[in-house]
């Protein structure tokens, strides 16, 4: 199982987004870490079919990200969960189900499965415009993991989540990535932490980190002090 | 296969979770059935009591169907216009006064020559449409084939269903579209809206089934909506003003049309053709929709396209631009009524083809239709996010 990432760039008009990222991602939880506007977002865009690269290549075991078996294989969160308000959460996952090839009979079974597994069983007829962020948030996590994805993108899940969901989130994550890719952007330290294998820290467009914590933390002490070293400008400013 | 019925159960489902699209819906229908009716109530005419004269009028009408129309029938007509038992024959002098002045005959004396005066009336309309260059000799030899083919003598029979359900057609028609409208515009533009859209085409078949569903959806739904809307028109003027006449010539209803169908058969050619005109509205609708991303911007232009003023009539020196610009003219929606277009006298010619405007615009409409929605779906395949 190999995700890799060839020279992908998108440049815009008068700004490069994405510059000549190369990265080879097998079985493991990856934590992409960057400030706002570092490009972690238009790099998953990328990586999901979404958006157009200016250049370079994205292949999940050699099939290129524009065929159906690339998308069969994906799980995508994005930064702001789009949902329809008068669907229930059961409607809401039957139908991305559908929308992910699964059987209607198994599209229930697996929606059911989910939303216990994100705590949502006692809400699961209650129509989604009547779910707080967090829940939300949660059933997001929940239609990302429909198709039991070999590849998991998700853009800052953990926004709007409280710190005992965090936590709850936290350890599915670690579950999960036992047997599959999972790319997890944040710009919150703690939430990736303890759980990521490997840390890619993001800035102009570019990886400037790559490896384990341990490795790329070396004399800072902390992943948090290396994140102040290279953003807490950036940070300070915003 | 499944998974594609699946996943337009699921847009329609969408569709009619929509409010708009339910409001659009029934008060379309409402007012489909309201103006069927309205000239039966008291409120909206000048008669009394409206339905029992329609009722009257109706039964003085019945009695003398089946009659042929001849000679002695438009004498008794015009004999006995001015007494009481006259009013049976009311329709008869309708359509034959209609022949009569438009055929610039003087007087009902030649009532005798009914046929000829009328064979005369197609005539000079073939040959006012070849002095204007809009046939051809050809076109104009096609006109009048088309013409001999009528049976005559026409029988006369009632047809106050049927000629209540053509001339309400036009408002059905418009407020049909409106309604389509307002629910199509949403199918693309919602995904944008609500976000969606990423998941989705993120998703296995998010760019591929999912657009056949949508495009699957929108087609069946104009279709479907405007067979709802036409039957539902054609029920309540069976209903109430009667099912007779289906078997009468269209002329009675349209003196000058060349085409050879009875009332039945016109409503029949005339609901498909306005359904095909639909599914061509629908793909336009829907073509807007993916390329605008906002349901209110979407309607508006499409709103703008149901009631545009049809009545811009040009000179075109070129008989190919000319009837390009009809084409264009009369896929409005204003224009989906039997007699303006659907039935018009002049055909199209297609390299030296001849085809009626019912044929013609109808495989035009599927036709350019099809490639419309096709169209709409890559614009939503290549959406880029960001």
């Amino acid at each position: 199982m190999e995700l890799v990432i060839d020279r992908l760039t998108k440049q815009y008009k008068n700004k490069i987004a994405v510059d000549r990222v190369s990265l080879s991602l097998k079985q493991g939880i990856y934590g992409l870490l960057g400030a706002n506007g570092a490009g972690k977002t238009t790099l998953m865009r990328m990586m999901c079919g979404l958006l157009t690269p200016t250049g370079g290549e994205v292949k999940f075991n050699g099939i290129d990200v524009k065929q159906e078996d690339y998308r069969d294989a994906l799980g995508y969160m994005p930064q702001h969960f789009g949902y329809y308000p008068d669907f229930t959460a059961m409607g809401f996952l039957c139908y991305m189900a559908s929308l992910k090839g699964l059987t209607k009979h198994r599209a229930k079974e697996k929606s059911a499965e989910l939303l216990e597994l994100v705590n949502l069983t006692d809400v699961a007829k209650k129509k989604i415009k009547t779910f707080s962020g967090g829940m939300k948030q949660r059933l997001g996590i929940a239609q990302s993991l429909l198709n039991n994805p070999k590849i998991l993108i998700l853009d800052e899940p953990t926004a709007g989540l409280d710190p005992k969901e965090r936590i709850k989130f936290r350890n599915l994550l670690s579950q999960l990535g036992k047997n599959r890719i999972v790319l997890l952007s944040t710009h919150i330290v703690s939430d990736i932490e303890d759980i990521a294998d490997v840390v890619l820290i993001m800035k102009d467009g570019q990886i400037i980190e790559n490896g384990k914590v341990d490795e790329i933390v070396s004399d800072r002490k902390s992943l948090e002090k290396l994140y102040m070293h290279h953003f807490g400008e950036e940070e300070e400013n915003a | 296969m499944r998974s594609l019925f699946e996943l337009a159960g699921y847009e329609y489902k969408k569709m009619f979770l929509r409010k708009g699209t339910i409001i659009a819906l029934a008060l379309g229908l409402l007012i489909t059935c309201f103006v069927q009716i309205m000239f039966l109530l008291p409120l909206f005419t000048a008669d009394e009591t409206p339905w029992q004269n329609m009722a009257y009028a109706r039964e003085h009408s019945r009695s003398i169907s089946g009659t042929p129309i001849d000679g002695d029938l438009i004498s008794r007509a015009w004999v006995y216009s001015e007494t009481i038992d006259g009013s049976r024959y009311d329709n008869v002098r309708w359509i034959t006064q209609s022949i009569i002045s438009m055929s610039e005959a003087q007087s009902v004396a030649e009532a005798n020559t009914f046929y000829e005066l009328h064979h005369s009336l197609v005539q000079s309309s073939t040959n006012w449409l070849l002095d204007i260059n809009r046939i051809s000799e050809r076109g104009a030899e096609w006109i009048m084939t088309q013409h001999e083919s009528i049976d005559t003598p026409w029988v006369y029979e009632y047809f106050g269903g049927y000629y209540n359900f053509f001339t309400r057609l036009s408002i059905v028609v418009v407020v049909l579209f409106f309604a389509l409208a307002v629910s199509i515009a949403p199918v693309f533009a919602t995904e944008h809206s609500t976000g969606v859209a990423q998941i989705m085409l993120a998703s296995k078949f998010g760019k591929s089934k999912l657009i056949w569903a949508k495009l699957l959806t929108a087609a069946t739904f104009s279709a479907g909506i405007t067979f709802v809307f036409l039957l539902c028109s054609y029920g309540i003027n069976m209903a109430v003003f009667g099912a007779d006449g289906g078997a009468a010539a269209f002329q009675l209803f349209w003196p000058p049309s060349p085409y050879n169908f009875n009332m039945a058969q016109v409503s029949v050619i005339y609901i498909l053709n306005a359904a095909s005109r639909a599914i061509f509205f629908g793909a336009a609708v829907l073509l807007l929709s993916a390329k605008l991303k906002s349901s209110f911007s979407t309607i508006i232009f499409a709103s703008v396209w149901v009631f545009l003023a049809s009545a811009l009539v040009v000179a075109l020196p070129i008989r190919w631009l000319f009837d390009l610009y009809r084409l264009i003219v009369e896929m409005l929606p204003v224009m989906v009524i039997p007699a303006m277009s659907t039935f018009s006298i002049a055909p199209y010619e297609i390299f030296g083809f001849m085809f009626p405007p019912f044929v013609f615009e109808a495989v035009f409409s599927l036709v350019v239709g099809a490639a419309m929605l096709i169209f709409a779906g890559r614009v939503f395949k290549r959406y880029q996010v960001g």
